[in-house]
């Protein structure tokens, strides 16, 4: 079941990220990816806030409870900067297919208990991560024009890797099998 | 560990200025007057990761990250509590040791307080 939940979701990531980057004829602006950025990560948070509700496990609630905080603190930085910018991110196909993916993910997620959940849980956030992490170093950062953006990017991505291998070793750790 | 002054000051990185310490000062002050020392927390790291101050220098701890950290002693003598962007926190070392801490919200990353008379 685990695996089956992982590769949903990637399909899901992937084919957004590839569309994402496969456009070359028609890349992202600056609103969209702050967008679709934005969007990631509030997305993650929802993930986290499941697992707090859901899950016993210390070592999936220290994570849930991390990527709460982390992400709260890099969209926060976000908004300042929007705000400080006076726009307006634009809604588009990738922050709706990241959207549309993670209530489906969400929905496959609740229905499980204990370890199945945590198991779960886990490899979503490892291979939500990856996927992420590509589109954002691979798309988003150079395709950005705003230096700021580009710079908010940047600085995020540092976060976002130390949480992909964080995942990684909580996957690990979990031996889901 | 109770023997160390923890001054507990959060505040701006523009609090106040650094008397002696530059960011990334890494080496036993020459004597004199206590000093500050300053250890930046950036890309998921203290640097320096290993400090050596010496009895009644002080330390300050700066995030420059976008993600929160702490600056906590291992055996809980004392905790930055959260460290938002550019927040600060000061702490006193009054005795001869070594003090090891961590980040609480990021466990991996360590440091190392080193007191020499």
């Amino acid at each position: 079941m685990p695996r089956r939940l992982l590769l949903t979701t990637v399909a899901v990531l992937s084919v957004a990220a590839a569309g994402c980057a496969s456009a070359d004829e028609k890349a992202m602006n600056d609103l969209e990816i702050a967008h679709s950025a934005y969007t990631a990560g509030n997305l993650d948070i929802r993930y986290a806030h499941l697992a707090l509700a859901l899950s016993e496990n210390e070592t999936v609630r220290d994570f849930a409870a991390t990527m709460i905080r982390d992400h709260s603190a890099v969209n926060d930085e976000a908004v300042a900067l929007i705000t400080k910018l006076k726009v307006t991110p634009q809604d588009n196909d990738l922050s709706r297919a990241l959207v549309k993916g993670a209530g489906q993910k969400r929905a496959e997620l609740v229905a499980l208990k204990g370890q199945a959940f945590d198991c779960a849980y886990a490899t979503n956030e490892l291979g939500y991560h990856q996927v992420v992490n590509q589109t954002v170093e691979g798309s988003f950062i150079p395709q950005a024009t705003v230096p700021e953006l580009k710079d908010l990017l940047s600085d995020a991505l540092v976060t976002f890797k130390v949480h992909e291998g964080h995942a990684e070793g909580m996957v690990a750790s979990l031996n889901c099998g | 560990m109770a023997r160390i002054a923890v001054t507990a000051l959060l505040a701006l990185l523009v609090a106040g200025p650094v008397s002696g310490g530059l960011p990334g000062s890494s080496g036993a002050a020459g004597g004199g007057a206590p000093r500050l020392h300053r250890v930046i927390i950036e890309d998921f790291a203290f640097r320096p990761q290993r400090l050596e101050v010496r009895p009644g220098d002080s330390v300050e701890w700066v995030n420059l990250d976008l993600a929160p950290h702490t600056a906590s002693d291992v055996d809980g003598a004392w905790d930055s509590g959260e460290l938002a962007r550019q927040a600060s926190f000061r702490a006193s070392f009054g005795a001869a040791g070594n003090f090891a801490y961590l980040c609480a919200f990021h466990p991996m990353m360590r440091g190392e307080i080193v007191v020499a008379p």
